[in-house]
């Protein structure tokens, strides 16, 4: 219990610090700290720092394409894990050129792929991607491009101890602790690129950023914890390392690319605030169900409803996420569906709801409970992984790939594949597998064998064929990957270059729209397939024709008015306390349109400005 | 009267094509998981009961599976050399 509270303790502490780090930064020594940290981070490293070049997007693109490589090498070892449950000699022949693993050491490899290297590889990507285009740029882009390769080769090396004798029993931790520290060890330069970006950016962090750099610092957190695992046995350890890994890691970054993607994609803030605030705060401080694999087998009674009641709230910020994600891409669902990435997203988002509620009663009861849902829970992971979460990490790397690669991906049509290709996969799978799970449950029950023995009668392998059934649609996933893969590459070299993308319409230019009266927006125009020498006709009275560009030279007055507006008011300063209800960041932009020091604390500011 | 030639070649593509295309897979796919099913007494043949060159890999349908994989990443490593290589 000590121990558990001392983990606790040293977790939240550790996010209250990055927080605290993030708004504050460490006082008269932030320069120096943010000098040694570029300094670390770049020259430091010597020559490999020289072998990737420091432009915007870079880290990015690389992190993006491991990931996806790492996707097929995923789901491809997650289909033969699956058919070898059904035939556990299909690859028998391979045993004649050293390959032999068993079910644990095909386990091991699956989960080891399947979340250190498909998930967290394109999650990092994608957040990488979406911290640069938040705050105009990475601190550095070559260190993160240099990370992808040092963490793609730690997980290659994972793969070849996870078919060794050296796995333990730890779900979804089968390797030795100490190799999760390497980990840890890539993500610390990652975290203080993205603890640099966002203290050198003037705006304050918004959500999706606070997700990102705190699920980088919940990885950061697991390597060091997880060497308590040496001094032996713990699972209460392993279980909150399980769910630290899937709630505050995997979830949080998740939700974060999330957070960002659907409203850029369809062009609209998010829904609420409040809602998004929610779905932070509670993500941290709940205990997600995702993980239901991981179980303790006995607490006391105290510590079982506290984790009960924490795992129940859990619930409340994946509301809070879906609802708010959904009510904004409500009205733009055209927008929505002519954006493969964003639907792909927006689907992995509402999954999370009847996955995470699932795992949350078999969590509830693999803690200290009769644990009567276990043979669902490894379904149920595997669920998250690849439906909700990897559908959001997909979708991500489907929206944002572009950004960082300067040019579309390939083709419309290998998006649309797979996009179809990857939910059908996984939804059959889901199907096939939960009803193996079920009969598999059922047969292996108390009696139930010596009733059938009894009755003479021989159970159908129905099971096994729905297995193969199951194995057999989660192929989708495996060729889904394979054309993202290939759609990523051919774009890096063919796609249409992003600007000029944006600029022309999908369609064929009409030459002339009618606008009816009422209110509409350039982007409205633009989906409509307006172009710069299309006339618009205005159906007023009066009538009369105007095109594109008189309408940009128009927005461009109206612009010049708002800021002539802003900066006769800017000469205007409120009373001090005005001044005092005042955010810092407004402040400081008011202490700059007045050409005073704008550095210090608030109170520093305020009383420049009052003096 | 119109005459048509005896061999027509149309050069349409119907949207509605793609899905007799797909449907034709599924009902493929689905004779194939079923074959043991419906003839319990045969097996369904292998990649390695069908090409000699395969025959040590067994008789499991695995691996047509792991063969379309490995085209799949062929075919990356194809796309990628082709695409360094293109001169345009």
């Amino acid at each position: 219990m000590n121990g558990i509270a001392l983990t606790l303790l040293s977790f939240y502490g550790w996010l209250l610090l990055v927080r605290f780090l993030a708004i504050r930064g460490l006082g008269p020594f932030s320069s120096f700290t943010r000098d040694m940290s570029k300094f670390m981070l770049g020259k430091a490293l010597g020559p490999a720092n020289e072998l990737f070049q420091n432009r915007p997007g870079s880290a990015g693109r690389t992190w993006l394409l491991h990931g996806v490589m790492w996707f097929i090498i995923a789901s491809t070892l997650t289909f033969t894990t699956l058919w070898r449950t059904h035939e556990p000699d299909a690859l028998a022949s391979l045993g004649s050129i050293g390959y032999a693993p068993t079910d644990a050491h095909s386990i091991a490899a699956m989960h080891l792929a399947s979340v250190f290297g498909a998930l967290s590889m394109t999650l990092i990507g994608a957040g990488l991607l979406v911290q640069s285009r938040l705050s105009g740029s990475l601190a550095s882009e070559s260190n993160g491009a240099l990370m992808a390769w040092a963490w793609s080769a730690t997980t290659f090396v994972g793969l070849i101890i996870a078919h060794t004798s050296l796995i333990g029993e730890v779900a979804w931790f089968e390797l030795p602790p100490v190799y999760y520290l390497v980990f840890s060890l890539i993500a610390l330069p990652l975290f203080i690129n993205h603890l640099l970006t966002v203290t050198e950016d003037e705006v304050p962090p918004v959500v999706p950023q606070w997700f990102l750099v705190l699920g980088i610092a919940s990885l950061v957190w697991t390597g060091p914890a997880g060497l308590l695992l040496l001094q032996g046995e713990n699972q209460l350890l392993a279980w909150w390392m399980l769910k630290v890994v899937f709630g505050c890691w995997l979830l949080a970054t998740a939700l974060g690319i999330a957070h960002h993607v659907v409203p850029a994609a369809l062009g609209r803030p998010l829904w609420s605030r409040s809602l998004s605030t929610v779905a932070l705060v509670g993500t941290f401080l709940t205990v997600t169900p995702l993980g239901a694999s991981g179980g303790v087998a006995e607490a006391g009674e105290f510590l079982q409803a506290m984790v009960g009641i924490f795992l129940a709230l859990s619930l409340l910020p994946l509301i809070a996420a879906v609802a708010n994600l959904s009510a904004t891409a409500s009205g733009g669902w055209q927008e929505l569906s002519s954006s493969h990435g964003a639907s792909m997203t927006m689907v992995g988002v509402v999954l999370l709801i009847p996955v995470a509620l699932t795992s949350l009663f078999a969590s509830v009861s693999a803690f200290g409970g009769g644990n009567e849902l276990s043979h669902i829970a490894g379904t149920l992971d595997m669920l998250a992984i690849w439906a909700a979460l990897g559908l959001i990490a997909l979708g991500g790397a489907h929206c944002l790939f572009p950004h960082a690669s300067g040019r579309q991906l390939f083709s419309r049509s290998k998006s649309r594949w797979t996009f179809w290709l990857i939910i059908v996969g996984v939804s059959g799978f889901a199907v096939g597998q939960l009803i193996v799970d079920h009969v598999d449950a059922t047969l292996a029950g108390e009696g139930v064998a010596e009733a059938l023995e009894a009755a003479e009668v021989t159970a159908p392998d129905l099971a096994g064929s729905i297995a193969l059934f199951a194995a057999v649609m989660f192929y989708g996933v495996v060729v889904g990957s394979i054309l993202l893969m290939q759609n990523m590459i051919m774009g890096i070299f063919r796609g249409t270059p992003v600007g000029d993308e944006l600029a022309m319409p999908a369609g064929p230019t009409p030459v002339r729209h009618t606008l009816t009266s009422g209110m509409t927006s350039i982007r409205r125009l633009l989906s409509a397939g307006v172009g710069v020498d299309t006339d618009i006709v205005v159906g007023d009275d009066d009538g009369g024709r105007l095109s594109l560009a008189d309408l940009a030279s128009q927005a461009d007055e109206v612009t010049d008015d708002v800021e002539e507006e802003v900066d006769e008011e800017a000469v205007e300063i409120p009373d001090a306390h005005s001044l005092n209800r005042m955010r810092k960041p407004e402040l400081v932009d008011l202490a700059s349109s007045l050409g005073k020091e704008s550095s210090g604390t608030k109170a520093d500011i305020i009383a420049r400005l009052v003096a | 009267m119109t005459v048509l030639p005896e061999v027509t070649q149309g050069g349409d593509e119907p949207a509605s094509s793609r899905v007799i295309l797909t449907l034709a897979g599924v009902a493929a796919l689905a004779f194939m998981v079923m074959f043991s099913v419906l003839y319990p007494e045969q097996q369904f043949p292998g990649l390695g009961d069908i090409l000699p060159l395969f025959s040590e890999l067994g008789g499991s349908l695995i691996w047509f599976f792991i063969l379309g994989v490995l085209l799949g990443v062929g075919m990356l490593f194809a796309t990628l050399l082709g695409e360094l290589v293109a001169d345009d």
